[in-house]
């Protein structure tokens, strides 16, 4: 039997502290509101731009490679030398974030058979920010070799361009040669004329021999180009037998039928042969071919929020938590230091109305707290409820009830209010690490996601942002897991309590 | 024996504050047979035994550490003794029921309260642990505030109150359910001597109520506010009696002290030699102090005995010792 007197006696004496400190609900409400705002508004997380000093050797030859434009983009230069050392000082006293090497003479490099080393040189001891810029500057070391490929590439291409031309040429001599049948010395001039064109078209396929190579060994896909100039190497060295052959015949000819149809209709065809796999070469733009593939990232998400959007939901599910655990914990730990501890035991209170009381106090006012600062969240920071507010209620709700008996819990095994603070304090950065907020849960390897699962801020988390940015609740199981760790920790609690009332 | 009732005296307006005469003593109220509490190696209580009759203040006196905490603590439930028998109101406290424990009242030692509420919404928070409904927890709260005068100050947080208003309050807390049995831990500790008489002259008016009081100090004066006082010494209970008792128990009479104009050997035995004095102590070259059966006897016995030897006498008074000499000798005779 429960006395709702007795119940409602927590709950009264609660509100009548509220009131008395309206403070207290300011800093319980607009103190996270504003952090999350000055998160959302101060935070950039798309990092900062490292001062960066280009350090070009002495010795350095030719034309400096131009940095990316991305890279432009994400680093700021603040000065160039040629002093490695006094580079390296003023990175080590942290005067500069990186320092960038200009590769010496990087075409002399690429002769010799050798990958030109790019040196970045950073003095980096966060982890996350190392690992960002390892993955960044390797992205845009493979983004300037694809534009060094793409522009060698290029270069054969353009070079191609004149093939239609000695084409042009050639045709127009096997026409001079058919006109002159009978005249072998005439014929032999408009073949000698054919093979001094065949001299500029071979030079032309080895150019394009040669960037194709590169291509392929950048991305060995490309199998299709490395047929292609395989068959203009074929055609030009057909082109020239043939005119060897024509050659020996007049060598040896008394005929007027010399040449025949056919031979000419061979050397046509050589050349159409050429003419069409040059043009198929050109067809293909370098940039194609020095990046065949490309992204095409298609987000199904019904909505993109911006980064104090996508945290909203999990400062708030944090926040209540450590809400509910700070007042859970603090609570008894107060009675006990208070001396109030003792009255309760020698009053007509049972131990279930004592846990029922504080229970309704402190959720009520975390509840109310956290209807407060979604209701900032949603008007003043734009974040959208796509989903019901139902389950956001009840999400929320859960997350109270569970976060409370926490506190409770550690309110009964604490020795100290200094010592149920220090605990308070633990979970909530243990939180921060592990429910979801910083690092995905794939992200945490068993059996640390055990303690993952064992926060309730880790199903409030993954409930809010689903419904608040998504529309939908993904994993119903969260509320009922919440249910259940809420359930279980009001019995922990009833039972700490009954041994707490218990004489000694 | 006349009979009384058992339930839980209300206090109406007109009775708060009023001085009743003492309810007759009846047994069975508070029974402790032997009983001892031990905290590891440590022996707080060695068979301790006491009685409290309905209706009376008994006092709980002693120093720093003797165990009247822990013997009001047995009392109430918080903890259970090691050994021997601890019954109130007919009942084990370790056994205590919700009925048992609207039956009685406690007050612990210092101030433990929620110093952010008013006077007045600790009061009704702890008349809500009570069980009282509403309408009767605003009318408690009203009438016990104002029995220990505190009603004008029930605006003020409990922390901006002076010392003795807080102990009032804990005092008022505890009385909010009218309880039958009231078990007060050291509530005069640190307050001066004029609030400590305003305190006891509340437990004296309570208890011509018709509650039950048992009540620790360290102050021995207290001991005089007591209907009987349990001198307690190294866990144990020394000496159990009426204040007046207590002091001719310290002294084995009354004492009388007597001044002359020179004391002469054969002066002292002729007081020795009368028949209602016990004991002669010599104070001084001119003063005497006596113990005997009966102060009123005895003046006129001494002051004959000295008339017949034509020794002058100055001065014949009573002596009033202090609860603080009291102890002492009452200590000193234990060793």
């Amino acid at each position: 039997m429960i006395n709702p007197a007795r119940v409602g006696a927590f709950f009264v004496k609660w509100s009548a502290e509220i009131v008395r400190q309206p403070a207290l609900m300011f800093s319980l409400v607009l103190g996270p509101f504003l952090v999350l705002l000055a998160f959302g508004q101060g935070v950039d997380i798309g990092g900062s731009r490292p001062r960066t000093i280009i350090v070009r050797p002495a010795e350095a030859t030719g034309e400096m490679q131009p940095l990316p434009d991305q890279l432009n983009d994400h680093i700021t230069i603040v000065g160039e030398t040629q002093d490695l050392e006094a580079a390296r000082r003023e990175l080590r006293d942290g005067k500069v974030d990186a320092v960038v090497v200009v590769p010496a003479d990087p075409e002399a490099t690429v002769k010799t058979g050798e990958r030109v080393p790019l040196q970045v040189l950073t003095s980096e001891i966060d982890p996350v920010r190392k690992s960002y810029a390892s993955a960044y500057l390797s992205d845009q070391v493979a983004r300037l070799n694809r534009e060094t490929i793409a522009k060698a590439i290029g270069d054969a291409q353009a070079s191609v361009g004149d093939v239609g031309m000695h084409i042009q040429q050639a045709r127009d001599y096997v026409r001079l040669a058919r006109d002159a049948r009978g005249d072998v010395e005439e014929t032999r001039r408009q073949v000698d004329q054919i093979r001094a064109v065949v001299v500029p078209l071979a030079e032309t396929a080895d150019r394009v021999n040669a960037a194709v190579d590169g291509v392929s060994f950048v991305l060995p896909g490309l199998g299709r180009e490395r047929l292609e100039t395989d068959a203009l190497n074929q055609s030009i060295a057909n082109l020239r037998a043939n005119l060897d052959t024509l050659d020996a015949r007049l060598d040896s000819a008394t005929s007027e039928t010399i040449p025949t149809d056919e031979e000419l209709a061979k050397i046509e065809q050589d050349l159409a042969r050429i003419e069409e796999t040059v043009t198929e070469a050109q067809r293909i733009p370098a940039e194609t071919l020095s990046a065949p593939f490309q992204l095409r990232l298609e987000n199904i998400a019904p909505f993109v929020p911006d980064f104090a959007g996508f945290y909203a939901p999990a400062v708030l599910a944090l926040l209540l938590q450590h809400l509910a655990i700070t007042l859970g914990a603090l609570s008894m730990a107060r009675v006990r230091l208070i001396g109030l501890m003792d009255l309760l035991r020698v009053a007509p209170v049972k131990p279930r109305e004592v846990v029922l009381g504080n229970y309704l106090s402190y959720a009520t006012i975390c509840v109310v707290a956290g209807g407060l600062l979604v209701a900032l969240v949603v008007l003043l920071l734009d974040v959208p409820v796509f989903g019901s507010w139902v389950m956001v209620a009840a999400g929320l709700l859960l997350l109270v009830v569970a976060s409370l008996g926490i506190g409770f819990v550690i309110s009964l095994i604490s020795s100290s209010e200094q010592h149920a603070a220090q605990l308070a304090m633990l979970i909530l950065l243990a939180s921060i690490f592990f429910s979801g907020f910083v690092f995905t849960l794939d992200r945490i390897a068993w059996p640390v996601r055990a303690l993952s699962y064992a926060l309730p801020s880790t199903y409030a988390i993954r409930t809010l942002q689903d419904v608040m940015l998504r529309g939908v609740l993904r994993h119903p199981e969260d509320l009922a897991i919440l249910a259940g760790w809420a359930i279980v920790l009001f019995v922990v609690t009833l039972a700490l309590f009954r041994r707490e009332f218990r004489p000694r | 024996m006349a009979s009384r009732t058992v339930s839980p005296p209300e206090y109406p307006d007109a009775t708060i504050g009023a001085q009743l005469a003492p309810p007759p003593a009846a047994p069975g109220v508070v029974s402790v047979e032997g009983a001892a509490k031990s905290f590891g190696d440590l022996d707080v209580l060695k068979d301790v035994n006491l009685n409290v009759r309905r209706g009376e203040i008994v006092g709980l006196v002693g120093p720093s550490g003797c165990g009247k905490t822990t013997l009001v603590k047995l009392l109430t439930g918080l903890q259970q003794p090691t050994d021997g028998l601890v019954r109130v109101l007919d009942c084990a406290p370790a056994d205590f029921d919700t009925k048992h424990r609207k039956r009685i009242g406690y007050t612990p030692q210092g101030f433990f309260l929620y110093p952010s509420l008013s006077v007045e919404q600790n009061a009704r928070f702890v008349a809500g642990l009570y069980g009282l409904g509403w309408r009767r927890r605003r009318r408690r709260t009203r009438q016990v505030l104002q029995f220990l005068e505190l009603w004008d100050a029930r605006k003020r947080l409990a922390r901006d109150i002076s010392g003795g208003m807080q102990r009032r309050l804990s005092l008022a807390c505890a009385l909010l359910h009218s309880p039958e049995v009231l078990f007060i831990d050291e509530p005069t500790a640190g307050l001066d001597p004029l609030l400590r008489t305003k305190i006891w002259e509340h437990l004296r008016e309570l208890c011509n109520t018709g509650c039950t009081i048992l009540v620790t100090t360290q102050y021995m004066d207290e001991a005089a506010y007591c209907d009987r006082v349990a001198v307690m010494r190294d866990g144990g209970i020394a000496v159990i009696a009426s204040p007046e008792e207590l002091r001719r128990k310290a002294f084995g009479g009354d004492a009388l002290d007597i001044r002359v104009g020179q004391v002469e050997r054969a002066d002292i035995v002729a007081l020795w030699n009368l028949p209602c004095v016990q004991q002669v102590e010599w104070l001084g070259r001119r003063t005497l102090r006596l113990t005997v059966d009966d102060t009123a006897t005895a003046t006129v016995a001494v002051t004959d005995a000295l008339h017949d030897r034509g020794t002058e006498l100055e001065e014949v008074r009573p002596y009033n010792p202090s609860f603080d000499e009291i102890f002492t000798r009452l200590v000193d005779s234990d060793d």
